[in-house]
């Protein structure tokens, strides 16, 4: 049973590791392509880039991982990476972590060890992946209000009531409540509090 | 004394022909003119017996018993023996012999069988030629045996100078020879033990090149640690692959088969490095033998591709095919080989990783092979080029000290030497080694 939305990029200038990883991942049913280098995997297109995760080795000529990390990161991607090395030091894990990969391993490894950390990452992309879709959402729909819409609903947010509102935009209470209503409608809100814990959720 | 033995008998002072003729002369001398007349019996006796006493010989007279029945000769007289000491008394006793020479009473024996002798005899201390013949009656019976006898002794005594001399000659050659030899063991122990120090040496050198090598293995332990955990995670990961196929019963015969085969692959790859390191870092006597300069540098590129490629370090290699091979010990040559690219990674360090570059190049120049190893590094400050072949002077923080210092000693004990190149910008070390004419191939 393969898992076509699970993904697992591997980058490594050992073509014995990439073809070796490629087998174990693969009987653990999941989807993976392998890389020799970074920039292999940078000039991948990848859109729309699947549920996935990055297994980098440290040591590489012209790019090493580390480095493929922070060029991932200054681009906007945000997926999970575990570093591999053959000589893993103290130094090395710290600088690793540091640089934002989810974790750090030393060849030769446990599989399941491995397996483990690729379950987690994947994981936490996905969760990633559902925060950022939910966020994305709410951002289209905040994009199909109108400038006053936009400011009622600010102010419902904030605890107003319709009559502050009304006051404060100098405007009748029933437009308010009218355009309150279609703000709950555009944002698919089906309660004040679900409004309310939406757009702080954006917020934050 | 041989000289006596080898006198021939014609010289002999008295055979009978002239013992007959000098009668005659003596008998005619005195008396004038020759007459028909003889002189009487006594008078040719008296003439006879005084020529024999004046003459320094002896004549002598046996029985058939060899006692001596009658004696005279001037040697009597000279010597102060009076006749009668010796009338009566065995040849035996009265002469001697020479050590080489026969008994006197052996020879008188054989002259009293009828035969005429001829020998060398002592008498009274000095040496006499002397001749041994039969006495007969008129019936040709032999009845005993007449000896005559001439003084030698002068003669004797410059024959004996001469051996002493010889002697002498014999003596003082053999003692010179003595001299000689035992200046000649003198010499062959000193030279057994400079060869014996120079043995020495040698298995220290050998020795500490040996320790040279493990530590710069130790320097590159994080790397072959790294090599060899490459093959074995490759390992790991196809077994546990098949591993979990195989629990998932999904695991077709040809992948079972092509996993197999990589983790072969993979085993043989890890088993080629420890075999390298194994050769590399062995301790034994060094042994000369024809090798190709490219394969020995092309081992030793290698060995450090994994830190030049973490490194980010390009390296060229320039080392044709075609070069003459050479008479070296692969090991201490590839052991130098390291030693100048390591140097140079290390100088490396302080560039930009994409601008780090190293040459290894190798060329003929003027009859001898020139390897060069070339970096665009920062050089070697001057301050470390007085010190670079310093035991134990380090500009590495693992380093030992030891491999300029032993790189040199095997490039010198292969007739060839170390050479720090003037370079513009960069470190040049080039290590020179002759050619033996037939060793050039092409």
């Amino acid at each position: 049973m393969t898992q076509p939305d699970k993904t697992v990029f591997i980058v490594d200038d050992d073509r014995g590791i990439l073809s070796s990883l490629k087998w174990l991942l693969e009987s653990a049913s999941y989807q993976v392509e392998t890389f020799s280098s970074a920039d292999e995997f940078l000039t991948r297109t990848c859109d729309p880039m699947p549920v996935s995760c990055l297994i980098l080795d440290v040591r590489m000529p012209d790019t090493s991982g580390l480095e493929l990390l922070q060029i991932l990161q200054s681009r906007g991607l945000t997926v999970p990476a575990i570093v591999i090395s053959g000589h893993a030091d103290v130094p090395m894990a710290v600088n690793a972590m540091k640089t934002g990969a989810l974790d750090f391993l030393e060849k030769p490894f446990v599989d399941q060890d491995l397996l483990d950390r690729i379950e987690k990452a994947l994981s936490i992309d996905n969760v990633n992946r559902t925060e950022r879709d939910a966020r994305e959402q709410l951002l289209q729909r905040i994009a199909k209000l109108t400038r006053r819409e936009r400011e009622v609903m600010d102010l419902v947010v904030q605890g107003k009531s319709n009559k502050d509102i009304a006051h404060e935009l100098n405007i009748s209470n029933k437009t308010v409540e009218a355009h309150r209503a279609k703000v709950m409608k555009k944002m698919e809100a089906d309660s004040l509090a679900r409004l309310v814990k939406s757009v702080l959720q954006l917020a934050s | 004394m041989s000289k006596i033995k080898t006198t021939e008998p014609s010289r002999g002072p008295l055979t009978p022909a002239s013992e007959t003729r000098r009668t005659d002369e003596a008998v005619q001398s005195p008396g004038g003119p020759a007459t028909s007349d003889r002189l009487p019996i006594e008078e040719t006796n008296r003439e006879w017996v005084s020529l024999l006493t004046d003459h320094p010989s002896l004549f002598w007279q046996t029985d058939l018993d060899l006692k001596i029945a009658r004696v005279a000769g001037g040697a009597l007289r000279i010597l102060g023996i009076s006749e009668d000491a010796l009338v009566g008394r065995e040849v035996a006793e009265v002469f001697r012999s020479g050590p080489d020479d026969p008994e006197p009473d052996a020879v008188h024996a054989r002259a009293r069988q009828g035969e005429k002798v001829f020998f060398a005899l002592k008498f009274a201390g000095y040496h006499f030629r002397a001749t041994a013949r039969p006495v007969r009656n008129q019936h040709n019976q032999i009845i005993g045996v007449a000896g005559g006898a001439f003084d030698i002794t002068d003669q004797h005594t410059a024959a004996k100078a001469e051996a002493e001399a010889y002697e002498e000659i014999d003596r003082r050659v053999s003692e010179r020879t003595a001299g000689l030899q035992l200046t000649n063991a003198q010499l062959n122990s000193e030279l057994e033990q400079r060869y014996r120090a120079e043995e020495r040496i040698h298995k220290l050198q050998t020795e500490l090149a040996h320790m040279s090598r493990i530590s710069t293995m130790g320097e590159m332990a994080t790397t072959l640690a790294h090599e060899l955990n490459q093959p074995l995670t490759a390992i790991m990961n196809y077994s546990k692959g098949c591993v979990r196929r195989i629990e998932s019963d999904d695991l077709p015969q040809h992948s079972l088969l092509e996993a197999m085969n990589h983790i072969a692959m993979q085993a043989e790859r890890a088993s080629a490095i420890i075999r390298k390191l194994r050769q590399f870092v062995r301790k034994r006597e060094p042994v000369r033998a024809p090798h190709r300069l490219d394969g020995l540098v092309a081992e030793m590129v290698a060995l450090c591709q994994p830190d030049l490629r973490s490194n980010g370090i390009v390296l060229f290699e320039e080392v044709p095919a075609d070069l003459p091979d050479l008479m070296v010990d692969s090991t201490q040559i590839q052991q130098i080989v390291l030693n100048l690219i390591r140097n140079s990674m290390e100088a490396l360090q302080s560039l930009p990783r994409e601008d780090r570059r190293i040459r290894v190049s190798a060329r003929m120049r003027e009859g001898e092979m020139t390897l060069a190893v070339e970096d665009n590094g920062p050089g070697i400050p001057p301050a470390v080029r007085s010190q670079i072949y310093d035991p134990f002077y380090s500009t590495k923080e693992e380093g030992m000290g030891l491999g300029m210092a032993i790189a040199r000693t095997i490039a010198e004990s292969h007739g060839g030497r170390l050479e720090i190149g003037e370079m513009t910008r960069g470190a040049s070390v080039c290590l020179v080694l002759p050619v033996e004419k037939k060793d050039i191939k092409r």
